[in-house]
């Protein structure tokens, strides 16, 4: 499996990004006929299922649109559990890693919780082999964030995971409450109920009242 | 993310945070533009040669089930007598909507015998000399031992529930939490997103070994251990066990066996046996054992594994359910990620002064000792784990 690991190399691969729509391609998969609008917008609309179906089938615009749909959830993800820096990176590995074992997922409706599920091992494969030095030494291929930024997303990350990736999408990737459903397969309802449990808990971490938007104090004090 | 029924907390009003309708939240809207340019916004770079790899072959049987149901010295034979009476041979084992499953030789089922067919709700398919896989509504799938009995209990959206009425299984899941729930007699295993295999005798003793991810272990008590991968948690009519990790050795495995909330002194045997690589164990027990023992856990549980910033070591000593949790949490993420974390001193404890001691001791509930409850001394001893298993159990060995 190809890893993309480093600006340098996403550039030179995003020359070989699909740039068309349907069905059969040439033998390495690059399709060369550029989509007609209604062919993209007929994309747009299909269920996820019929979406991985065509995928499977080997329609690279199928999977660019399952891209479009899942890959701020998955970024969410992941950046719940890895340093931002890696967190695009990782997006890609996860997709990559989809696309080839797409024939795996019994169901195709099931994609939203399989993706998630693959995001997640990522995220927790790569933290578990990163060694400390790297990341010191690489260069920062994303803009850093800024402190208060970066303060808050620790705040999140500190919450328990019910919570934490729900509340960066929401939050970071811009995603309303019944997109996450959509996007992961949870139910509404729960959704709902672990962004508000979520907000009140990173309200209290964050030092502001939730009624008069003041800093309040805490209850429990640092000893 | 868990998967909740209950929205009764959620207020009126709620609703910018859910689809931006309504007033604007200050403070979430303040949080949306701050965090914003940390959004996901790249194309896809996909190189040209990934493509969808064939499918590949049914799973291997894995031959650590078999060896697992015979290692674990339980009576795995006998047919349990059935509700609705044996079904005569020769009858299908299809009754339409269900769980499809197919096997190496035909498996016995409420209705007859056959290769495969649908395990229907309130169906149960029970395996000979052969095994057995269960698809299970495409979010996994089920391998059944040699001479093991599964029933499914309901399918649904929010859930979907087997129970392994004795024998063995080795399940392998890829859905949301909680979605995929397998009983046995004495307790319940509750898939986090996970690979693991699973045992019980006639008599309701069992093991759980987890591969991959991690299985809430519940039993009817309410007792709930967790169980990540690389450990092992035992099982009887009295309660749910602490969960071992592979490879721990014998006055670890003996200490957990005896444990009973009841006698301070196992307590304390555990704590004398645990090691670098025990907190698994440590943090469950903290949550199982008597007040009076939770200040030489935490002491234990904090130089392996520091608890995490925002829990107070009163709190913990009190019982409080969402204190140890936090820190339960956190010791199985570290797990998860390397089970020998934990190496760098750990630093003092948060601790509160005298005073809000007092209060967090007067108003949070102290825990009465749950009735968890291990096995009669003379109890079977955990069973070994599979060679395959043992010698790399999802990958999560030492370093």
């Amino acid at each position: 499996m190809l890893t993309l690991g480093s600006t340098v190399l996403r550039a030179a691969l995003a020359t070989a990004t699909i740039t068309s729509g349907s069905g059969a391609g040439s033998a390495g998969g690059r399709l060369e006929r550029p989509p007609h609008i209604g062919e993209r917008a007929r994309v747009s609309e299909l269920p996820v299922a019929d979406l991985v179906r065509a995928a499977r089938r080997g329609d690279r615009a199928a999977f660019a649109e399952l891209y479009t749909r899942f890959a701020r959830a998955v970024h969410a993800v992941v950046l719940a559990r890895a340093d931002y820096r890696d967190a695009g990176d990782l997006v890609q590995d996860v997709f990559v890693i989809a696309l080839e074992r797409l024939n795996q997922l019994a169901d195709p409706g099931a994609f939203p919780g399989w993706i998630m599920t693959v995001a997640r091992t990522r995220a927790i494969d790569h933290r578990r082999k990163r060694q400390p030095s790297e990341l010191v030494d690489e260069p920062a291929a994303e803009p850093v964030p800024s402190a208060d930024a970066q303060r808050v997303l620790d705040a999140i990350r500190a919450l328990p995971d019910a919570y934490r990736e729900t509340l960066i999408m929401r939050l970071v990737e811009g995603m309303s409450g019944p997109e996450i459903a959509e996007r992961t397969g949870l139910a509404p309802g729960s959704v709902r109920v672990n962004l508000h449990r979520g907000m009140k808990l990173l309200r209290e971490r964050l030092g502001v009242d939730e009624r008069a938007g003041d800093p309040a104090a805490r209850e429990v004090e640092r000893g | 993310m868990a998967d909740r029924d209950d929205d009764d907390d959620v207020p009126a009003g709620d609703d910018y945070l859910w689809d931006r309708s309504g007033p604007e939240d200050p403070e979430v809207a303040r949080l949306e533009r701050l965090m914003a340019p940390l959004a996901h916004d790249a194309p896809l770079a996909l190189p040209d040669n990934v493509v969808p790899l064939a499918a590949r072959r049914r799973w291997p049987i894995v031959a650590g089930v078999a060896a697992l149901a015979a290692a674990a010295a339980i009576a795995i034979v006998v047919l349990r007598p059935h509700g609705g009476g044996g079904g005569g041979g020769g009858a299908g084992c299809d009754r339409g909507a269900g769980f499809a499953f197919s096997a190496d030789s035909a498996v016995k089922c409420d209705r007859g015998a056959a290769a495969h067919g649908t395990l229907a709700v309130g169906g149960w398919i029970e395996t000979t000399d052969g095994t057995a896989r269960v698809e299970v509504a495409n979010i996994g799938a089920v391998e059944l031992a040699p001479r093991s009995r599964l029933a499914l209990r309901d399918t649904s959206a929010s859930e979907h529930r087997l129970a392994l009425e004795h024998g063995a299984l080795h399940a392998k899941v890829s859905a949301p939490p909680r979605l995929f729930v397998i009983e046995t007699a004495s307790a319940t295993a509750i898939d986090l997103g996970c690979e693991y295999d699973l045992a019980v005798g006639p008599d309701g003793t069992g093991t759980l070994t987890v591969v991959t991810g991690q299985v809430e272990l519940a039993a009817p008590s309410g007792v709930i251990v967790v169980v990540p991968a690389g450990t092992t948690a035992r099982f009887t009519p009295h309660g749910v066990g602490l969960p071992v990790r592979t490879g721990a050795n014998q006055v670890m495995i003996d200490a957990v066996t005896a444990f009973d909330p009841g006698k301070p002194e196992t307590v304390e045997a555990i704590i004398s046996a645990a090691g670098d690589g025990d907190q698994i164990t440590l943090v469950n027990l903290l949550a199982l054992a008597g007040p009076y023992q939770r200040d030489a856990l935490f002491d234990a549980l904090h130089a392996l594994s520091p608890c995490p910033e925002d829990v107070v070591k009163d709190a913990i000593i009190a019982g409080d359910k969402d204190q140890l949790a936090r820190w339960r949490e956190s010791v199985v993420d570290g797990w998860m990620i390397s089970p020998w974390s934990g190496r760098e001193p750990p630093g003092e404890p948060r601790t509160l002064p005298p005073d809000k001691a007092a209060a967090w001791r007067g108003t949070v509930p102290v825990d009465a000792a749950p009735a968890a409850g291990d096995a009669p001394p003379d109890a079977p001893p955990v069973p070994p784990m599979p060679e395959d298993r043992a010698r790399d159990p999802g990958g999560w060995g030492p370093q």
